[in-house]
């Protein structure tokens, strides 16, 4: 609700005791502070919530509404209290009634002409939002006035009940409601009022106030009642335009941004004493009153009333004091803190408003005194001040050029906080007489030299400068002000009596105030209108304008030129441009503010352009005219980009100049890498500090392109180990063949519209782009293309590069990028990404001596913009090559050397994958299948990062067990060879050489995987899996082997054996390196192509022709290839198979069941299957405690079949204790054979042991019957004299001794010696 | 009552020589100490930040700069490592032997501030000896002064520039002969700030506490310096302005930690509770040691000069604050607010310790505290006369201290019969990590179940010359190819029932009968 009322809190209680009293000061204590701070978080919840125009939006309404229902509240909210406590206190309930409602009927009859003036301002300006202000201040009096009266009944939980409604309701509708636009808040505030307004009618109910009868009007009550609210009136009038002015000048020149800026500090720095004012009101202010009207000895009352504030005063002033340091010193943290990080601009003004805190604190403490002593007129007349130095200071540093309105207006509310509170200290301390004046006047002269000192600095100098200045300052004074607090030194000021303050304060107020409203900077809207591409005329010798429509028709340009050299007469708009020392505003059509300004400058040889862009979030650029000219005054008048050229933005030879040097100091793209790697619009600022530095070079000034290098210097740390941004990125085009720039708007830099940060294929945007509804440049995209052309590369470097160096570079280094086809559409068929990391700079524990290369390599089959397969590689060789620029040189293979250098190498690993189901388009590579992928852990780039450095013993197969559908790929963990591919007769396909295994995922639902069984390289195990949608739990298998002069097939169905013979391989090929080799590869494919279907095996078998075994109803598991093109598998004959005859040795004899078919030396045999028959022996050599012993477990296996994936496992117990699992082991142990296998084992103790293998397979333990028995023996050196020994090994056991004894006998003697004997006094020094 | 007392006749010969005697024996009885310190492991020990400061003043030695441009850097202070600088070019000792064989020694520079000190806070010659005495009987001080970092150095200064102040206030009466005091003191807490910021601007901290609380303790009965108390603030300010100006302005290393601190809480709460990390102060692992009885019974000189100071300064408390009596001096006062700052200062670093944001903040002030504790317990037991039995009293109290002299050397060198944090090496193990350094490059070396390896290498020999990493502590599994196994760590890992890491197997490459280096055999193909 309203000042005025909370003002009063102390009048609420009942006069006949201290317990009614202290209920009652407890119960507003609470709902005060409640409301305080449901206010508060209703006011941060919306500021984080709304975007800063619509929250300035909202600023400069709710200013409205508060002024507005100040006003048309006239204090009868005070009146209503007083009158209606008096006759309710004799029961006067006729006189009560006719009280109520004639202030009622009074009150409601002045929001007419509020609503009516409201309704009017909504029609002239079209903006509904004056009405719905008008409205809810309505309301929002009407609800205070309700209040008042429940108060004046000393309704004291019905006074609490409507005061806590409306924030409470305030709050829900907000959260139910609020869509980021200051329209619904102030619906939301409305409608809270609205229901505030109805329960106090609710609430009437029973309280002594009868039906409403127009009788009890009364025009002799109202007069009676009025003059005594006047004067608290008048103090809250002043005060809330106080609070206000700024914010309604602000909002009345559409400066919403900087209201809005301006708003967060100011509410910031009053947290505290809103925070204190329920404390003033509730608890200071009753027992000053009593003290006051007590009838003990007048001295006795004026020290008491002293000291009683004297002790408040104190405690705001540390409090003050310690939240000014905080603000001053850490204004970032407290913004984002309250109202998050997007209100970080309103720094620099917090940091001026910091000191306000104190005397914003200081100054209701004095006001509430004053009130209580009654002199009122000093507040009002310590507001008045307040009101008039905030408009004079505001104005005339306004009227005067001020660069920045909000940090003047900062300073003016500083110094006018300090005037009114050191006015009102003045006239406190005068009167009484007891208190030490110096201690407010020591902070607030000190603070008021310091806020003079800026403010007369400030039309020349930035605000960070101010605040770089202002901080250290403040921090000083702060010193100087708890220096004055510990020295309690009383000054003795002697002030003159201002007996003529009142007048002179109210006639400046007068004149001033106004001239505020007329003051708004005239800016030119009239535009010429034309047609076409562009058109203009100049307006003045030196103004021209211009009206440009976008080669899109989307947008329309409307150009202002103010040249500082006169234009040349009588020639087209064309030739008057002025590229070299001219000011251009840009606007957009049917919007007048300036979206972007452009100051073409030049200085000797050297060209500029400097862009200025919003940094406040209004979509304007703001500016005044100086002397006839633009000066900008956004972010403080520094740019955000600076273009440098030299000799011009053309070469003489007519050609665009592509030798530029630019500088980015604001929140835009300025690399590929910052759109992702950290969020620029947050990080970065405009303050001064580059935050991008991009350099483009064209050599020879063909008007092309063609390399450029930008560096990154965000506010980041530039350690590359703590922070990933690319610090350097380098793009080149060597041929220079970049496509010509388009969608210039005028100056070719600058681009008509925003696309994206990469280049296109065959295009060349230009690269500064804006958004033109914002007023903000939004990015500086490529100048040469990185990706979008062959024969260009980039490199994306996290170590920074230094200009005249040889440099390591490190990550993408280079990505470069082909026509191998040779079809020069434009577009690359090849791509290859090197990957490097330099020695130590894998992350964390992953820090190895060597460096770590990852490349990929991918091209497409045919020239048709898509990619088909990739070989992805990875190693440790040093880098030996260099790529050299003028400027520097980085080491890294280049471009044109990259592909023979791949092939020429061999590699640790390799994956090759195919793209089976195309097409398949990416702007870099194939994404799938690389040496990168992740392990089951999540781990990326397990491969090269952990196994190949040598950090893991096992094989990273896990990360290679699945692959997206549509494509196919194998892997080499070991490859040790140049990256070959074959390709195979049997199914038609390129793989790679020495794969350890592949696998084609071919619709999520089924897949082909891939084995190389006898280890020669090449596949020879196809095998097909399919989970059908019908029953997903019994896969169909098919499966096709090929080992020695045999395929064998099976289909689940039967088993086919076909003696034929058979290729690995057609041809063997490496990746093409040039157009030729490209061009074979293609047609040799091409040749090769069949048309089976992939998953028909018996169509690959059908290839070859041979003589058959066939095995109806049958199948066969655990192929295995031996030596010499041996094989042996386990064959399973159902029920009604059935088979040739005499195809092999005994074959007609056969009956359901398992055989061993081996084909050994050239000869089939089948033989029936015996299962697993184990034996086992463990290594039973002693172990010892404390040291991790190794137990070697020796198995045979003399059955007829394999075991695959069985579980070994050790358990270990002590006799008579229950067994422990040491480890497990996954193995596989072929029929006919043994192994030996390790566990290690840290035995718990020393003594007897007793281990215990197990063998699990499929669901049965074969072996836990075996134990043997082990003694573990004691650790070694285990007794306690041998560490005796060592210990005094190095040093002599009787210096020890002897020192121990000497230094235990001398502490004893000393005490000894000289406790109680010999302690004289401290007579000497 | 040193307010009042009157002039020393000008000739008294017997009373200064027996000072000095006194003194020359207290003197002497730290140099025994420290030749023990030093002698009981033959010069080889070595602990982790008199490890970092050698490696760091090296690194000032071969940049000669204050702050060098390559190379670690004390972020908290210059004055250590330019002191060493200076030492080592003078003499011609090398840094290793500087830090483990003379330095300890240099403890005795801590015994003439203490005497001075105590002096003016006890009154009293026979409680200046006692608390003295005391003092160099507390573990946790002996344990900073002795080993090589910069605490020798700055305990002894905090001794100083509390004297200067004590005698600053003293003197207030004759502004002209307090002034020397004050700048002295100035001096001696920008000497502080030099050798550590952190740790001075802790003490800073805990005399603004003491300031802060003079202003309503001391209008409850305490009989302070008036005029001194009103000059404490601005010396405090002062002192806070020093700190301010050495942090940010001074020496710009020392914002290093500050800044990265998460915030402000963290950074107030580095900047005024604590001290520089010092992870082996032997008074705060209670498994470090056998048994916890041993523990309790070597940290019994800290438990009961702590509990005994708590105890008088309570009955102080209660006999000026409650009971209103005289304070005996203002000195006195002084001290008990002192104890009383330093207290909260202690309380605030436990809060901050349970709130999670310190780190055994508590331990690290405890230096600090003993330093009142025992002026405190000086002062009373030279004014305690026990009513009867007094020769008793005074036979047990001297065995007692003789004691507990006994177990605080036997807790400061860490006595490896008792402790389990062992601070010696044998220079075998240090021939098998020279010989590793020279042999293999770029390498992780597993040298212990802690850094007592590590940090040996680092204090006698430096940096690794081949890049090698020698660390200690759990096996970094991935990255780890050599092990390094000696008698001492075969003791260690019976001592703490810890495995020894190495897997079976393993190829031996160097032995010298005391040390052996293993190398694991690869397991890939990609494991050289």
């Amino acid at each position: 609700m309203t000042v005025q009322s909370k003002n009063q809190g102390g009048q609420i209680a009942k006069p006949d005791g201290k317990t009614a009293l202290a209920k009652t000061t407890i119960l507003m204590s609470f709902v005060s502070a409640l409301m305080v701070f449901l206010n508060a978080l209703s006011g941060f919840y919306v500021a984080r919530n709304l975007i800063p125009y619509e929250y300035g939006r909202l600023t400069y309404f709710t200013s409205l509404f508060l002024v507005v229902s100040l006003v048309f509240g006239f204090g009868l909210t005070v009146s209503a209290i007083q009158h209606l406590s008096r006759y309710n206190a004799v029961k006067n309930y006729s006189e009560l009634n006719r009280m109520f409602y004639s202030l009622l009927l009074m009150r409601l009859s002045v929001l007419i002409p509020l609503l009516l003036l409201s309704g009017c301002l909504s029609l002239i300006t079209g903006d509904e939002l004056y009405f719905l202000v008008g409205l809810a201040a309505s309301l929002s009096v009407v609800a205070d006035f309700l209040c008042g009266v429940f108060q004046g009944l000393q309704q004291i939980w019905r006074t609490a009940l409507l005061y806590l409604l409306q924030p409470i309701a305030f709050i829900a509708l907000l959260v139910a409601g609020l869509n980021h636009s200051s329209k619904s808040v102030i619906l939301a505030l409305e409608l809270s009022f609205g229901l505030g307004c109805l329960l106090g009618i609710l609430l009437l109910w029973g309280t002594g106030i009868a039906r409403p009868l127009l009788k009890f009007f009364s025009l002799l009550h109202i007069k009676d009642a009025l003059p005594i609210s006047g004067q608290s009136y008048i103090i809250s009038l002043f005060q809330t335009l106080y609070y206000t002015y700024a914010l309604v000048w602000l909002g009345s020149l559409n400066q919403y941004g900087e209201a809005a800026l301006l708003n967060i500090a100011w509410t910031l720095v009053r947290i505290l004493p809103l925070g204190l004012t329920p404390l003033l009101n509730t608890v200071l202010f009753p027992r000053l009153r009593n003290l006051v009207i007590s009838t003990d000895d007048l001295n006795d009352r004026k020290k008491a009333v002293s000291n009683l504030v004297a002790i408040y005063f104190k405690g705001v002033v540390v409090l003050g004091i310690s939240v000014s340091a905080l603000m001053a010193f850490f204004p970032e943290i407290v913004i984002e803190f309250f109202y998050t990080s997007k209100y970080l601009a309103t720094a620099p003004i917090l940091v001026i408003l910091a000191p306000t805190v104190l005397f914003l604190g200081l100054e209701p403490l004095l006001t509430v005194t004053l009130i209580a002593l009654e002199k009122t007129m000093l507040p009002i007349m310590a507001n008045l001040l307040r009101l008039l130095l905030v408009g004079v200071i505001g104005l005339g540093g306004y009227m005067l050029g001020s660069l920045d309105l909000n940090l003047l207006l900062a300073l003016a509310y500083l110094l006018s906080a300090f005037a009114g509170t050191a006015l009102l200290a003045f006239y406190y301390f005068r009167m009484s007489c007891a208190f030490h004046p110096g201690l407010l006047f020591g902070f607030a002269a000190s603070s008021m030299g310091i806020a003079a000192t800026c403010r007369l600095l400030l039309p020349e100098i930035s605000g960070d400068f101010i605040v770089r200045l202002y901080r250290p300052a403040v921090s000083g004074l702060l010193m100087v002000g708890i220096a004055v607090v510990f020295l309690r030194q009383d000054f003795k000021f002697n002030f003159p009596r201002i007996t003529s303050a009142k007048k002179i304060g109210a006639l400046a107020l007068l004149g001033l105030l106004p001239l505020t409203f007329i003051a708004a900077p005239t800016q030119s809207t009239a535009l010429a209108q034309s047609d076409l591409n562009c058109s203009g005329a100049a307006q003045s010798p030196r103004i021209l304008k211009l009206d440009c429509l976008s080669e899109s028709a989307t947008a329309n340009f409307l150009i202002t030129m103010y040249s500082r050299i006169d234009l040349p007469p009588a020639v087209s708009w064309e030739k008057q441009l002025n590229y070299e020392d001219s000011l251009w505003l840009i606007r957009v059509a049917n919007d007048e503010r300036v979206k972007l300004a452009l100051d073409f400058h030049r200085e000797g040889k050297m060209q500029y352009a400097d862009l200025y862009d919003d940094g406040d979030g209004d979509g304007n650029v703001r500016y005044d005219l100086y002397a006839g000219s633009p000066r900008i005054l956004e972010n403080q008048g520094r740019w955000t980009v600076r273009v440098t050229a030299q000799e011009g933005w053309w070469k003489p030879n007519g050609k665009l100049n592509f030798n530029l040097d630019i500088l980015v100091d604001g929140s835009l793209r300025g690399s590929y890498g910052s759109g992702f790697i950290y969020d620029y619009k947050k990080l970065l600022k405009n303050d001064g500090q580059i935050d991008f530095e991009i350099h483009v070079r064209d050599p020879n000034n063909s008007g092309f392109p063609k390399y450029e290098w930008r560096q990154d210097r965000s506010p980041l740390p530039e350690d590359p180990s703590i922070s990933g941004q690319y610090r350097t990125e380098i793009n080149a085009n060597f041929e220079g063949n970049e496509a010509p720039i388009s969608g210039a708007l005028l100056w070719p830099y600058l681009s008509q519209i925003a696309g994206n940060y990469n280049k296109g294929y065959n295009v060349s945007a230009s690269p500064i782009q804006v958004d033109w509804e914002k007023g903000k440049i939004i990015q500086i995209s490529e100048f040469v293309a990185s990706r979008a052309k062959p024969g260009n590369f980039f490199v994306y470097s996290l170590n920074r590069i230094k200009e005249g160096e040889l440099n390591s570079t490190n990550f993408e280094n280079p990505f470069a990028f082909y026509d191998l086809s040779g079809v020069k559409d434009g577009w690359p068929d090849t791509a290859i990404r090197f990957e490097a990391a330099l020695p130590f700079q894998l992350p964390g524990d992953l820090s190895i001596p060597k460096p770590i290369n990852i490349l990929e390599y991918a091209w497409g089959k045919e020239h048709n913009h898509n990619l088909t397969y990739q070989v992805s590689l990875c190693g440790t060789k040093p880098i030996d090559q260099i790529i050299s620029f003028p400027e520097f040189s980085i080491k890294a293979v280049p471009p044109q050397k990259l592909p023979g250098w791949v092939t020429g190498q061999n590699w640790d690993a390799a994956t090759f994958v195919e793209v089976e189901k195309q097409p398949y388009w990416t702007s870099e590579i194939i994404y799938e299948w690389t040496v990168e992928q992740a392990d089951s852990k999540g781990r990326e780039k397990v491969l090269p990062w952990r196994y190949i450095t040598g950090l893991e013993n096992t094989p990273p197969a896990d990360a290679f067990s699945h692959i997206q559908a549509g494509f196919r790929g194998e892997y080499s963990l070991n490859l040790q060879a140049k990256p070959y591919l074959y390709f195979s007769p049997v199914d038609h396909k390129l793989h790679l050489l020495k794969a350890d295994g592949g696998i084609w995922n071919l619709d999520g639902q089924s897949e082909i995987s891939y084995t190389d069984l006898d280890h020669d390289g090449y596949t020879d195990m196809w095998r097909y899996t399919s989970l059908t949608p019908i029953d997903s739990t019994i896969p169909e298998i098919r499966q096709l082997n090929l080992a020695g002069d045999y395929l064998v097939y099976q289909d689940g169905s039967q088993v086919l054996l076909r003696k034929a013979q058979v290729k690995a391989f057609s041809f063997v090929t490496l990746p093409p390196t040039n157009q030729t080799e490209w061009e074979n590869l293609g047609k040799k494919l091409k040749e090769q192509q069949t048309s089976f279907q992939p998953t028909d095996f018996k169509a690959m078998l059908n290839q070859f022709e041979g003589q058959d075994i066939l095995f109806s109803h049958a199948s066969f598991s655990d192929f295995r290839s031996l030596k010499n093109g041996s094989f042996r598998f386990i064959l399973e004959l159902r029920e009604a198979f059935h088979s040739q005859d005499k195809a092999l040795p005994g074959i007609t004899d056969l009956k359901p069941g398992n055989y061993v078919v081996e084909y050994l030396d050239g000869t089939l045999r089948i033989t029936p299957s015996t299962p697993p028959v184990l034996s086992i022996a463990l290594s039973t050599q002693p172990k010892r405690y404390l040291e991790q012993n190794e137990v070697l477990i020796a198995i045979n296996n003399d059955g007829g079949e394999d075991i695959t994936e069985g579980q070994l496992e050790l358990w270990v117990s002590r006799p008579q204790e229950e067994l422990r699992l040491v480890s497990s082991q996954t193995i596989s142990l072929p029929a006919k054979s043994k192994i030996s296998l390790p566990f290690i084992w840290t035995p718990s103790s020393a003594g007897l042991w007793l281990l215990t293998p197990k063998l699990n397979y499929k669901n049965e333990v074969l072996l836990g019957h075996v134990s043997e028995q082990i003694t573990v023996l004691p650790e070694k050196e285990a007794s306690s004299d041998s560490i005796a020994q060592i210990l005094w090994a190095d040093t002599n056991l009787l210096f020890v001794l002897l020192c121990l004894v000497a230094i235990a006998t001398l502490g004893g003697l000393v005490f000894w010696k000289y406790w109680q004997t010999s302690g004289q006094a401290h007579d000497a020094e | 009552m040193m307010l009042n007392r009157q002039k020393p006749p000008r000739s008294n010969p017997p009373q200064v020589a027996t000072n000095y005697l006194v003194c020359s024996t207290l003197v002497g009885y730290v140099l025994l100490l420290a030749i023990y310190y030093v002698g009981r492991y033959g010069g080889n020990w070595a602990e982790l930040d008199s490890s970092v400061l050698s490696k760091i003043t090296r690194n000032f030695i071969e940049n000669r700069q204050l702050v060098p441009n390559s190379g670690e850097v004390y972020p908290n202070g210059y004055s250590y490592q330019s002191l060493t600088t200076f030492i080592t070019i003078l003499t011609g000792l090398a840094v290793a032997d500087l830090q483990q064989l003379v330095y300890p020694l240099t403890a005795i520079l801590a015994v003439l501030p203490a005497w001075l000190l105590y002096y003016e806070l006890t009154g009293s010659l026979k409680g200046t000896i006692l608390a003295t005495l005391l003092l160099f009987t507390q573990p946790e001080f002996l344990f900073v002064l002795f080993r090589s970092s910069h605490e020798k150095f700055t305990r002894s200064l905090m001794l100083l520039s509390l004297f200067f102040l004590v005698k600053s206030f003293e003197k207030q009466r004759h502004s002209g002969k307090s002034i020397p005091y004050v700048i002295l003191f100035y001096f001696a807490i920008y000497t502080l700030m030099s050798f550590n910021n952190l740790m001075g601007a802790s003490f800073i901290f805990a005399l603004f506490l003491t300031a802060v609380i003079a202003v309503p303790v001391g209008k409850r009965g305490l009989q302070l310096w008036h005029q001194a108390l009103l000059r404490f603030r601005y010396i405090v300010l002062t002192c806070l302005v020093l700190a301010y100006l050495f942090t940010f302005y001074i020496y710009p290393p020392a914002t290093h930690d500050l800044v990265f601190l998460r915030n402000i809480w963290d950074r107030a709460i580095a900047l005024f509770l604590s001290t520089p990390k010092e992870p082996d102060i032997p008074v705060s692992d209670l498994i470090g040691w056998i048994n916890p009885i041993v523990y309790l019974l070597l940290s019994l000189s800290t438990w009961l000069i702590t509990l005994a100071a708590f105890g008088i300064w309570l009955g102080m408390g209660w006999k000026w604050l409650v009971k209103q009596e005289k304070p005996d001096s203002s000195v006195l006062s002084f001290v008990w607010l002192l104890y009383l700052g330093f207290g909260i200062q202690g309380v605030l670093s436990w809060v901050a310790d349970k709130s999670g944001s310190g780190g055994h903040l508590v331990y690290r002030l405890f230096p600090s505290i003993s330093l009142l504790s025992v002026a405190l317990v000086g002062r009373f037991l030279a004014n305690w006369k026990p009513h009867n039995y007094i020769r008793v009293w005074k036979v047990g109290l001297a065995f007692a201290i003789a004691c507990l002299a006994f177990v605080s050397i036997l807790k400061v060198t860490n006595e490896p019969a008792l402790s389990n944090k062992w601070t010696f090496y044998s220079i075998s193990e240090l021939a098998a990590l020279d010989w590793t350094d020279k042999t293999i490059q770029y390498s992780q070396v597993w040298t212990d179940f802690d850094e007592r390896l590590s940090v040996a290498y680092a204090i006698a020999r430096g940096e690794s010359k081949n890049h090698n990493d020698f660390y200690g502590y759990e096996l970094r599994e991935t990255i780890t190819r050599y092990l390094l196994d000696t008698s001492l760590n075969r003791l260690r890992s019976k001592r703490l029932q810890k495995v020894m890491p190495f897997p079976p197997g393993t190829l031996l490459i160097y032995d010298n009968g005391e040390a052996q280096l293993h190398r694991l055999y690869p397991k890939t193909p990609f494991q050289d």
